[in-house]
């Protein structure tokens, strides 16, 4: 089967090929299987993140975790299964492509890294500049993240030289810039204090409140009651897999690829599996 | 209501500014990098002008006189138009400053000479004993006395010769053997300087790799491969013609320099060195063509490949 690129190939002129589209943006990851050196980390699973809301994964170390965000970032390709963000199915777009699907994600990964000798608010820019955003504009939306959780005042600080903490409010704020439509976050609580934590839970409800889809992996409890106190849906990790009756998702059997109907398929009610 | 999703290019204007940021930020937080690349240019291209110039060393060698003969036996078979004809065009060639035609008596006569009171022994040969011989003179110097195995070579495989002595004194055998160390000095001396330029390009590649692991984010920022590779492949190519151009601006003050007398030898290394404008011109292009390859290779995101990072 031929893959096609990511880019609307309905225009054929580059200023006009650009579209901005306001869809009802979903992740949603089918039968996702990935092996590491043998050994089996994610066994077939399917999770879906839709528009609105905050979906928190649980389980402990090892549980698969940071390698189930890492897949649906699109930073790492599954052995099996499909992953769906918006009515792109990454895993099938050419390498070229995935840099136009990348730039629609705010990605937190467990150890935050930066661009070296750049400020803060550059670096927060930066997603910004990979969407073509004016650098004016960049540079509001960046310090405005930073104001979200609260260190607006290390703008113009080397990351370097910042705290764990520091750091990882700096890369929250740099996924949170510009209000992409799918946010997800490694770990949002660690190296945080309760206040911090706060500031980033508050941050993740804004962005949800925007219309965009969180997700985020925690083993913080207290982090993780937190967020279910303010309406994130639960689902628990385990070797893999997902713990049966924790959060709402249940795969069906024997109906896979989500976007049977179209794109619109993924806002039906009847996609809603379980409970 | 969700936020836009944007797909496709941004605006081209947009781009373009962007990757002017990109570059000058590049150039900003990798300055050490891109000095060090600049530097290893410079020393690859000084390393293969100084290639050149050994290529062409005996041009700057002091001149030496050293003088070679070449004896040339004729087959008894060929007539004498065809002898003085290639005696004729034995004397057109360079290096060689006469020809003589020895004929068979007179060889002979020659030999009975320098036998002196042995003479005796040559008593009763008959008329043609010894073949007609060319006495080939060659001019003095270095190059004479190296051409002089080459002629030989060639007047061998030549009909109507059936042999070639090559005969030298003892200072000629003396500047052969100083011509041939001299040539594989030059060869292990080009060699150095091939791996001297080959160290240099590896060390540009080393200090340029540096920079992927902002290539690595860039790209998972959504950055096009281009917006990743495109600044360092310009400030590679940049970095590269640099380099390359301080070496050729400094073997033409080389040349400028060579008009004073003490420093004549100067021009002949520059002269060796620069190779000519096509030459100059092709080590600029080169340098900065093979900087920038070089950056982008450095700086390229990740291939994808199943269970691996994309």
């Amino acid at each position: 089967m031929a893959r096609g690129p990511l880019t609307a190939p309905a225009t054929t002129k580059l200023a006009l090929a650009r579209q901005r589209r306001t869809i009802a943006f979903v992740l949603r990851l089918v039968a996702v299987t990935l092996r590491l050196g043998g050994e089996l980390v994610l066994d077939g699973l399917t999770v879906e993140a839709r528009a609105g809301e905050i979906l928190l994964i649980e389980g402990n170390r090892g549980a698969g975790k940071t390698k189930l965000l890492e897949v649906a970032a699109a930073r790492r390709q599954p052995d099996a299964g499909e992953v769906w963000i918006a009515d792109h199915d990454v895993t099938a777009l050419q390498r070229g492509s995935l840099p136009f699907v990348r730039r629609n994600i705010g990605y937190v990964e467990a150890e935050p890294r930066f661009l070296s000798r750049m400020t803060v608010v550059e670096n927060v820019m930066m997603p910004l500049g990979a969407r073509g955003e004016p650098a004016a504009w960049a540079r509001e939306a960046a310090v405005r993240a930073l104001g979200k959780v609260g260190i607006v005042g290390l703008g113009a600080h080397d990351p370097a030289c910042l705290s764990n903490g520091a750091r990882r409010l700096a890369a929250i704020a740099r996924a949170l810039a510009g209000v992409p439509p799918l946010v997800i976050v490694d770990e949002p609580s660690a190296s945080l204090s309760a206040v911090d934590a706060g500031a980033v839970l508050s941050a993740m409800c804004g962005a949800v409140e925007g219309g965009g889809a969180v997700v985020c992996a925690s083993a913080d409890s207290a982090f993780v009651a937190a967020a279910t106190a303010a309406g994130a849906r639960r689902l628990r990790l385990d070797a893999g897999r997902l713990v049966p009756g924790v959060g709402t998702m249940v795969a069906l059997p024997g109906r896979r690829g989500p976007l049977a109907g179209g794109p619109d398929a993924l806002l039906d009610p009847q996609m809603e599996l379980g409970s | 209501m969700t936020p836009a999703m944007s797909v496709g290019p941004a605006p081209l204007s947009e781009r373009f500014r962007w990757g002017l940021r990109l570059t000058a930020q590049a150039l900003r937080r990798h300055r050490a990098t891109w000095v060090l690349s600049a530097l290893g240019f410079a020393c690859a291209t000084a390393a293969l002008a100084a290639c050149l110039t050994l290529a062409h060393g005996s041009s700057f060698q002091a001149p030496a006189t050293g003088t070679a003969q070449l004896v040339a036996f004729l087959n008894d078979a060929l007539p004498a138009s065809d002898r003085d004809a290639l005696a004729a065009t034995l004397r057109q060639l360079p290096g060689v400053s006469g020809v003589r035609v020895l004929p068979s008596d007179e060889a002979l006569g020659r030999m009975r000479a320098e036998l002196g009171p042995r003479a005796a022994l040559l008593d009763g040969v008959e008329d043609g004993f010894l073949p007609t011989t060319l006495e080939i003179a060659l001019r003095p110097g270095r190059q004479g006395a190296g051409r002089a195995d080459e002629l030989a070579w060639r007047l061998r495989r030549m009909g109507g010769i059936s042999d070639v002595d090559v005969l030298r004194n003892e200072a000629d055998h003396r500047l052969v053997t100083e011509q041939e160390t001299s040539r594989h000095l030059r060869w292990a001396l080009a060699g150095a300087g091939a791996l001297l330029a080959l160290a240099s390009l590896a060390l540009v590649g080393l200090v340029t790799r540096r920079q992927r692991a902002d290539a690595i984010l860039l790209d998972g920022l959504g950055f096009t491969a281009w917006a990743v590779c495109g600044p360092a492949f310009f400030m590679g190519a940049a970095a590269g013609a640099a380099g390359a151009s301080a070496i050729l601006l400094a073997l033409h003050v080389a040349g400028r320099l060579a008009s004073l007398p003490a420093l004549a030898w100067l021009g002949a290394v520059a002269a060796g060195g620069l190779g000519g404008a096509r030459g100059q011109a092709a080590a600029f292009v080169a340098a900065g063509l093979l900087g920038g390859a070089i950056a982008w290779w450095g700086t390229r995101p990740p291939g994808r490949t199943s269970a691996r990072p994309l």
